[in-house]
């Protein structure tokens, strides 16, 4: 299910990526590489830029500097204005149909049925017959554990039910790599675990994930690698048992006792 | 009409003239059911027709050209935006009544010069205009048939209203909220994809209230088709309506327009409630889904 990497080049490989809104400087020249089994969890204050990174991945935000690559295939930049786009909009259509999205505000498309949002980029950009994407939604809605509410509308489901379907949506386009955006951050307390266990099983299954989470014990859980940004740099990354239990940089320090105390 | 007419007719006329004549109700029902069967009498349900057809047409065109106003809007294109930004707006400033006299005008005077500069009389010595008068040569010029004046209602009226439907078009698309729309390119729908399948059926419960609104101010401008030259239904409704003396005609009766003018009265309503319940339905197809509150899928 999981498509296999070509000549062993990573699944996602970022470099120098710079990124400003206006005057703003967000990401000053960042690196991020995930191989393919590589859970990625990104972490830092509210402004540390750990989001626009991963929205730079499949290009929701074009960075105006650096380079990026998914599975050895660089994507080519052509001049706009003061800026640069992506040079073809089709290459870009095909890399973000190997990187499924999960957003914070979950997304799901609000006048279709649930079965009908998994179903609905299967049909359109992988081209899948019906049958065959019915097919495949209803294995991800079970896989997730609500393919009883296939038919109903997002409007009518809990939270933490819309992002597991929002889950089975990106699950079932077999990317080659997930991209979760603060998952459980819009989601009450006592909603979270079951995304958090979906999101686990997932992790547990050598899949290829880059996660932004406020959730430092969840990183710590199910991240290979963690990442933490300051101020639109890397400040550290490691293992989670290098980062948690040993930090280095005296900001890391502070971000972890806050969070803790938190 | 009926076989029975000239007859109840004659009858009725007499006893009308005769006061010692009482007129039964089955006689009354037949005097009625040929009455309204005469073909000056059909000319009103005809003109009934032409509204409802008029109506009919104006719809798809008018939306046709919100849509090209709307998206126009957000061209790329500098000289296409500032062209369609130019016709959403313009509705708001102008009054209705001036575009009806200006849009039919305009569009006939360039047809004609269309015609006569490109198509027919190239050759001609005489000026399309004169000084004082526009000249198209014979065959150029437009004649005013019924039919002619339909067509150029239903594309005045397109005009206009496509006018406000872009208006409310474009404010529906931008009332969809952004994430519906980038998730859908997140997973790598190309943009006609996103408009397509996401973009357009989120739109309709926005731009639903308003094209009730406008469907009803359509509605109700439809009298204007006099100021085109059509016989409508009102200009009907007053020629029947007149005191039809027993001298001259040969269902004669008193001044109807009271009732001519009330029964007008009960076709537009029962058009407008016909088009509430169609809009109603409308609302509850394209709310499908969404709740109230939860117009951005999912926001608590």
């Amino acid at each position: 299910m999981i498509p296999p990497e070509p000549n062993g080049q990573p699944v996602i490989a970022l470099a120098d990526i710079h990124k400003s809104f206006d005057d703003l400087h967000v990401l000053k020249g960042v690196n991020l590489t995930a191989s393919k089994g590589d859970v990625v969890a990104m972490i830092g204050s509210s402004g540390s830029g750990k989001s626009t990174l991963l929205r730079c991945v499949n290009l929701l935000e074009v960075p105006e500097q650096g380079d990026i690559a998914i599975r050895g295939e660089a994507i080519a930049f052509k001049p706009r204005g003061q800026n640069r786009i992506p040079a073809n909009a089709a290459q870009v259509n095909r890399i973000r149909a190997n990187l499924s999205m999960v957003f914070q505000q979950f997304n799901l498309w609000a006048h279709l049925s649930i079965i009908d949002n998994v179903m609905l980029p299967q049909r359109r950009v992988l081209k899948r017959a019906s049958s065959e994407a019915r097919q495949r939604a209803m294995d991800t809605l079970r896989r997730v554990g609500i393919d009883d509410k296939a038919e109903a509308f997002p409007a009518q489901l809990s939270g933490g039910q819309q992002q597991r379907a929002a889950i089975a949506r990106a699950l079932a386009m077999d990317p080659a790599a997930l991209l979760f955006d603060e998952p459980t951050s819009a989601l009450d307390p006592e909603l979270e675990g079951e995304v958090l266990r979906v999101i686990k099983s997932l992790a547990d299954e050598d899949r290829t994930m880059l996660l932004v989470t406020h959730d430092m014990r969840f990183a710590r859980d199910v991240a290979d690698k963690v990442v933490f940004l300051h101020q639109g740099r890397i400040e550290e990354e490691g293992t989670p048992a290098e980062l948690f239990d040993n930090p280095q940089s005296e900001r890391l320090q502070q971000f972890l006792s806050a969070s803790v105390s938190r | 009409m009926f076989e029975y007419c000239p007859a109840i007719a004659e009858q009725v006329k007499i006893a009308l003239g005769d006061e010692s004549l009482s007129i039964s109700l089955q006689d009354r029902l037949q005097w009625f059911s040929c009455y309204f069967t005469t073909k000056k009498h059909l000319s009103i349900f005809q003109a009934a027709g032409v509204v409802l057809l008029i109506l009919a047409f104006t719809v798809p065109v008018s939306l046709f050209l919100g849509f090209l106003g709307a998206l126009g809007k957000a061209s790329r294109w500098p000289v296409i935006s500032q062209l369609c930004s130019l016709y959403v707006i313009m509705v708001r400033g102008i009054p209705d009544i001036v575009f009806f006299l200006f849009v039919p005008l305009t569009i006939e005077i360039g047809i004609e010069f269309f015609l006569h500069k490109v198509v027919y009389c190239r050759d001609v010595a005489e000026p399309f205009f004169n000084g004082i008068n526009l000249q198209p040569c014979n065959e150029a010029a437009i004649i005013p048939t019924q039919f002619n004046r339909i067509v150029l209602a239903i594309v005045a009226y397109g005009i206009v209203f496509g006018s406000f439907a872009a208006n409310i078009i474009d404010g529906a698309l931008k009332a969809v909220p952004f994430g519906q729309r980038e998730t859908g390119a997140a997973f790598g729908l190309t943009r006609m994809q996103v408009f397509r399948d996401i973009h357009l059926p989120q739109m309709w419960r926005f731009a639903l209230p308003g094209f009730s609104n406008l469907w009803l101010i359509l509605i109700k401008a439809t009298p204007l088709l006099f100021l085109l030259g059509i016989r409508d239904i009102i200009y009907y409704a007053d020629l029947l309506g007149k005191v039809a003396t027993r001298r001259y005609s040969t269902y004669p009766h008193d001044d109807w327009k009271l009732w001519y003018f009330l029964a007008l009265g009960v076709f537009y309503l029962v058009l407008t409630m016909v088009s509430q319940l169609v809009f109603a339905r409308l609302e509850k197809r394209f709310n499908q889904g969404m709740a109230i509150n939860n117009a951005s899928s999912g926001r608590v």
